[in-house]
């Protein structure tokens, strides 16, 4: 085993870089041990006294960055310093960058002629100021950033609103304008169904399933959960719908949320009642007597909604969407006889481990009269309150995406660290009879889903193998071929470890469901 | 013009040069000095200035002046709606709940902290935790199963881990002083774990100041006419209340002295630590532990180990350890 290493004097590089470097590091092939750390005295003795010391590093002070490997006999060490110094150098590329970076807004305005959006992600607290100015500069604004006050958010709205300027957020993750994904968002065709979505994952789902069915969007508008709200009152959720009615390239209108309040269902309502277009809604966990007597096509399930719209984009009968759905069912029955069949005596709860809240819903939503003692730490319906998030009870559905996970963490689409681990318990749990969960694919989420979940895939194996039981792991996949992960190709890796997986969330739950709902009934 | 959001009330006097660009921060230097011109996701600080949105790279100069600061030689007023005050302000102590609330804090940081963090120090096995038993959980000759812990985490960071464990078993049972010169400048990160666990050690020395300060003018029950020991004190906190204000500031002035290396990131951070100056994540996780709310001590945490890679749970690893040393 060989010890080598440098010493970068001169050059600085925050602790989140120092740590990704090394972690790049110790994955370089031949790399045995490596460490990256500053040449204070105390870590200077403490390579003497691991082995990785070499003599430059005496001259290192406390202000410069040591790098050590060490490295099996055969490795090609100029190739490795060489590729080490590679990694080292992007943090400070940026100085000799080309691109102009506006010091304000209104050089950023000034310096892109032409440009209509800001999308803001700043911290909360400073967002609607920034949003506010936005909008003085005649730009729309997409606000990403969380934790603006409602009341800010009434403000801004309703300025825009005399502006004849869209405010989507804020909190809004999804939105496609003029054929562009916005955030967490998908390439998806572009075609002729208009969306307004108060639900981030939601609008990711029906636009993809729309997409993967061979139709396509004229536009996404994002609004944020809070418009369709009592207090906002649904101000652009209503402007959405007025944007989609008098946009040309729109024929078909298709509206998604968790449930909006009542009195702006009913304004809803009266807006569309001034279109020709078919709209389509599901508005997930709202009563739909609420839109009886509108012209409001109303779904239960995102993926209903999706092919509805489609359906009616196409001019195919609506129909075939039935049809589908009963195929569907049969499918399903058979695969859940068969897997239902496999499990042990013990094995009882259904465990769905999400990264979209709205799909979280959904399945809570999806499990009434099928299943009962249903909890989740953001329960609906008839949904329990888990007493600890961490810990599943009999079935449980859990957002791994909401707030109390996620706070000062990254979004569980970008890292998959906290939901390994819990696919990992629950495995080892043994009542778990199925595990269900979500990969969503797009700009914004994790460019290789499958480096995170695969190794986990195997390990549940391993632990069930151990154990001589068996667990179904049943997945939705929310994306396109065109997405940069390429939906075909994570489905087939996941197919290959044995995974079941689904076109839709919906289509996934039902399954998930059943397994469990059979194994009850018949062993 | 980029707008100005905050400024932090530590930000003294100076012609400053750049010493070097992160990602969201330009650092400035004067002499021994410095001045973090930041974006908002890090947020206030005692020398920070926070601009809006993504920072600059046209920022070129920075001078700061009795009466404004100028950037590329652009006048900048304080206005005092922007400025930062980052003193740790203690208003309200209840003993128990304070104690109750420093639980929430350990087992979110045991729950959330990154791997790579001095968390570790906190878990029960330890014996170092907020709940742990009251004994030397560590033997220097104590190597059992390591060449496993080796392959999982290198040889230099398992021996830091060996050695910063017993420099917090000192801080914690024995001579903090010791402790502290064992742990400073260990570790990985610009500004070495054991300087971060350091600065945390000395946030908390100011906290247990500041409350024990509350609780003799306020007369809370918990403290009045008792002894040290029994309102929770420990011998050196003790000392204050007896009025004995100079040995205690000695006591905490003796912490920085020895925490002090020749890393000037570190330097300036544990200056401000020593005065009792935080982030504004920091004050505000401060803020949240005299009041009940779960939630958002949870949040605040949370929030307080966004910083840097490990430096947050490092600090908030030494804020615990601290606050177990110096309160009961």
């Amino acid at each position: 085993m060989k010890v080598t290493g440098f010493v970068k004097k001169g050059e600085y590089f925050d602790s989140v870089s120092i740590m990704l470097i090394a972690k790049q590091v110790a994955a370089i092939k031949g790399v045995i041990d490596s460490s990256m750390v500053m040449g204070t005295e105390e870590n200077k003795s403490v390579l003497k006294e691991t082995g990785l010391f070499i003599p430059e590093f005496a001259e290192a002070g406390e202000m410069d960055l040591i790098a050590v490997m060490k490295t099996e006999d055969k490795t090609d060490m100029p190739a490795l310093l060489k590729s080490i110094e590679g990694l080292l150098k992007p943090d400070n590329k940026s100085k000799e960058d080309n691109n102009f970076n506006p010091s304000s807004l209104e050089g950023a305005v000034e310096s892109l002629e032409g440009a209509n959006l800001a999308m803001i992600s700043v911290a909360g607290r400073y967002a609607g100021d920034v949003a506010m100015r936005s909008l003085e500069n005649g730009l729309n604004v997409m606000l990403f950033s969380d934790n603006v006050s409602v009341e800010k958010e009434i403000e801004l709205k309703k300025y825009a609103k005399e502006k004849g300027l869209f405010v989507m957020g804020p909190d809004c993750g999804t939105a496609i304008i003029n054929g562009v994904p916005l955030a967490f968002a998908n390439v998806v065709n572009r075609g002729n169904i208009g969306i307004v979505g108060a639900s981030g994952t939601g609008l990711q789902e029906v636009s993809c399933i729309v997409s993967n069915a061979g139709c396509g969007v004229s536009q996404g508008i994002g609004t944020g959960g809070r418009d369709v709200k009592k207090d906002v009152g649904g101000i652009m959720f209503l402007e959405g719908i007025k944007a989609l009615i008098a946009d040309k390239g729109t024929e078909v209108i298709l509206l998604v949320s968790k449930p909006p309040a009542d009195e702006v269902i009913e304004k809803i309502k009266i807006e569309v009642n001034e279109t020709d277009k078919p709209v389509v809604s599901v508005f997930l966990g709202s009563s739909p007597e609420l839109l009886k007597g509108s012209k409001i096509h109303a779904c239960t399930t995102l993926e209903e909604a999706a092919l509805f719209a489609a359906a009616l984009s196409s001019k195919s009968p609506v129909s075939v969407v039935e049809e589908l759905f009963v195929k569907q069912e049969s499918v399903n029955s058979e695969i859940a006889y068969r897997e239902a069949a496999k499990l042990t005596a013990g094995q009882k709860y259904l465990r769905g481990l999400y990264s979209g809240g709205t799909f979280c819903d959904e399945t809570q939503l999806l499990c009434k009269g099928k299943l009962t003692d249903v909890h989740s730490n953001t329960p609906v319906g008839e949904a329990k309150k888990l007493k600890d998030k961490n810990k599943s009870e009999k079935n449980t559905i859990i957002d791994l995406g909401d707030d109390e996970f996620t706070m000062g963490k990254p979004h569980p689409m970008i890292d998959y660290t906290a939901r390994c681990k819990r696919l990992i318990a629950e495995a080892e749990d043994p009542e778990t009879a199925v595990i269900l969960l979500d990969i969503v694919l797009g700009y914004g989420s994790n460019m290789d889903p499958m480096a995170e979940v695969i190794p986990v895939f195997k390990k549940i194996k391993e632990i069930t193998a151990a154990k001589g039981t068996h667990i179904p792991i049943i997945s939705c996949v929310t994306g396109t071929d065109q997405d940069p992960q390429n939906r075909a190709k994570v489905v087939n890796a996941m197919e290959a470890e044995g995974v079941i997986v689904m076109k839709s969330n919906a289509a996934a739950a039902r399954l998930a469901i059943l397994i469990v709902d059979y194994k009850g009934k018949y062993k | 013009m980029m707008e100005i959001m905050s400024f932090g009330n530590q930000i003294r006097s100076g012609e400053y040069k750049i010493h070097s660009t992160f990602r969201s921060a330009i650092n400035f230097i004067s002499g021994d000095k410095f001045v973090f011109v930041v974006n908002e996701s890090v947020g206030p600080g005692p020398v920070n200035i926070v601009i809006n949105g993504i920072v600059p790279e046209s920022i070129e100069s920075l001078k700061v002046e009795e009466s404004c600061l100028k950037i590329n030689n652009v006048e900048y007023g304080f206005e005092l709606g922007r400025s930062y005050n980052s003193a740790i302000g203690i208003s309200e102590y209840n003993h128990e709940l304070f104690a109750s609330n420093l639980g929430i804090v350990e087992e979110t940081v045991i729950e959330k902290a990154p791997e790579k963090s001095l968390a570790f120090l906190l878990s029960d096995e330890d014996g170092l935790s907020l709940r742990g038993p009251k004994t030397l959980p560590y033997k220097n000759d104590e190597r059992g199963n390591d060449k496993k812990e080796e392959e999982r985490i290198g040889a230099f960071e398992l021996e830091c881990r060996r050695k910063i464990r017993a420099g917090a078993v000192q801080i914690l049972y024995g001579d903090v002083i010791t402790g502290v010169k064992m742990i400073k400048g260990l570790g990985p990160g610009l500004t070495p774990s054991g300087d971060d666990f350091n600065s945390g050690l000395l946030i908390a020395m100011n906290v247990a100041e500041r409350i024990e300060g509350v609780a003799s003018e306020h007369g809370i029950p918990a403290f009045a006419g008792m002894k040290g020991e029994s309102a929770g004190m420990t011998d050196e906190i003790l000392r204050f209340a007896q009025n004995d204000k100079e040995t205690t500031r000695g006591i905490l002035e003796s912490v920085y002295e020895a925490a002090r290396g020749k890393n000037l990131f570190t330097n300036a951070f544990l200056e401000c630590a020593a005065n009792g100056n935080v982030f504004y994540k920091f004050r505000e996780l401060i803020r949240a532990l005299q009041f009940t709310n779960v939630k958002e001590i949870i949040n605040s945490t949370e929030l307080v180990m966004t910083m840097g890679e490990t430096s947050g749970a490092d600090q908030l690893t030494g804020f615990l350890i601290g606050m177990k040393r110096f309160l009961k």
